[in-house]
């Protein structure tokens, strides 16, 4: 685990001695707690750090502590709360952003973990470079023939790619909780992560279809 | 941001765009990719029977800087020896593109291009001498 980590809350608030909810602010007096540098967002939220996550219980937490922190309702009649108000609002929307979603979360469980960045590793499984490669060919002759069936097409065999590949990546989160093979697991990971991004690139450049009943690219 | 000169002349009017027949002995394919930003480059060579690279294309699905890192190095391959192609190092082309510090990746990825299309033709002469000593062996 990153060292500079910071697992443990303060018990009680400095101020007010109330219990320590969060540690970032007393949710009892609304006294703000300026983030330790490289403060664990699951310790941010006081969720347990792992993959399997309440997202429902992320989402209560995240509206709870921006009543607690918001600029907009904090006291703001010293500068220092405004700091801390800022730079907690920031980190906070950063932290929920990144723990929301499966495939970010997942990232992040990796950087804490200490393991390879897609700097480090630009590894992918197998033949996934080939088959983005020959999709991407397929899109620009689909494109110019304005074959809307093929589009719709190549936009499932994508999607299918991306679901499998968030399946593999969900299977290597968890497994980062077991010191097992650990080292081979990041790895893994690394790889699969380095694919979603592609599978996500490519998805999101697909040219959206004039299909019929509304359907858009996310359907 | 702005893109150099060199960058523009190389995305608008790219240098050896296209496809050779991946299945050519002669031919070899690299097939390299940017995680970061999804950027894909396929990069291509033929040699002659003294490993010189006698023509090279490429196809990349990217930003302006990529397009002219790989389109740059096909036209830089061209012409030299297998060995000589190894060389090229990505600052060279960083250099010549006056690619900015957020593109650097652009120019890395032309280069392992270049090495993942040689050593793609390595293999495949490594694979036919060995069927050759084979079928020597078998006959």
């Amino acid at each position: 685990m990153n060292d500079k980590s910071h697992k443990t809350l303060p018990a009680r608030c400095m101020q007010c001695s109330a219990p320590m909810e969060y540690p970032i602010c007393c949710t009892s007096c609304g006294t703000l707690i300026p983030p330790p540098d490289g403060l664990d967002f699951f310790v941010m939220f006081n969720l347990p750090t792992r993959f399997d996550i309440d997202e429902g219980e992320l989402h209560r937490k995240y509206l709870s502590l921006s009543r607690n922190i918001h600029p907009d309702i904090v006291d703001k009649s010293t500068d220092q709360n405004r700091r801390n108000s800022l730079q907690l609002s920031s980190m906070l929307n950063r932290a929920y952003e990144t723990l929301r979603g499966p495939v970010s979360r997942a990232e992040y469980l990796l950087v804490l973990a200490g393991g390879p960045s897609p700097r480090d590793d630009r590894s992918v499984p197998g033949d996934t470079l080939a088959k983005i490669m020959v999709l991407r060919e397929n899109i620009e002759v689909a494109q110019e023939a304005g074959d809307q069936v093929a589009l719709q097409q190549i936009r499932r065999e994508v999607a299918d790619h991306g679901e499998n590949t968030l399946t593999e990546i969900v299977r290597l989160a968890r497994a980062l909780e077991s010191d097992a093979q650990r080292d081979k697991t990041m790895k893994e990971l690394r790889r699969q992560l380095n694919a979603m991004q592609y599978w996500l690139n490519l998805g999101e450049q697909l040219p959206v279809a004039c299909t019929v009943g509304g359907k858009g690219p996310h359907d | 941001m702005a893109y150099s000169d060199k960058v523009l002349d190389h995305f608008n009017h790219p240098r050896n765009i296209g496809v050779l027949d991946k299945n050519d002995p002669n031919v070899g394919t690299g097939v390299v990719g940017a995680p970061e930003c999804g950027d894909v480059m396929k990069l291509q060579i033929k040699v002659d029977a003294d490993n010189r690279i006698v023509d090279a294309k490429f196809k990349t699905f990217g930003c302006g800087s990529a397009i002219a890192s790989s389109s740059l190095a096909t036209e830089w391959i061209k012409g030299k020896t297998v060995d000589q192609a190894l060389e090229i190092r990505n600052t060279d082309i960083v250099r010549e593109l006056a690619l900015p510090p957020v593109k650097i990746h652009c120019s890395v990825l032309a280069e392992d291009a270049i090495r993942a299309a040689i050593q793609d033709i390595k293999e495949k002469q490594t694979a036919s001498a060995e069927a050759a000593t084979g079928s020597l062996s078998e006959s």
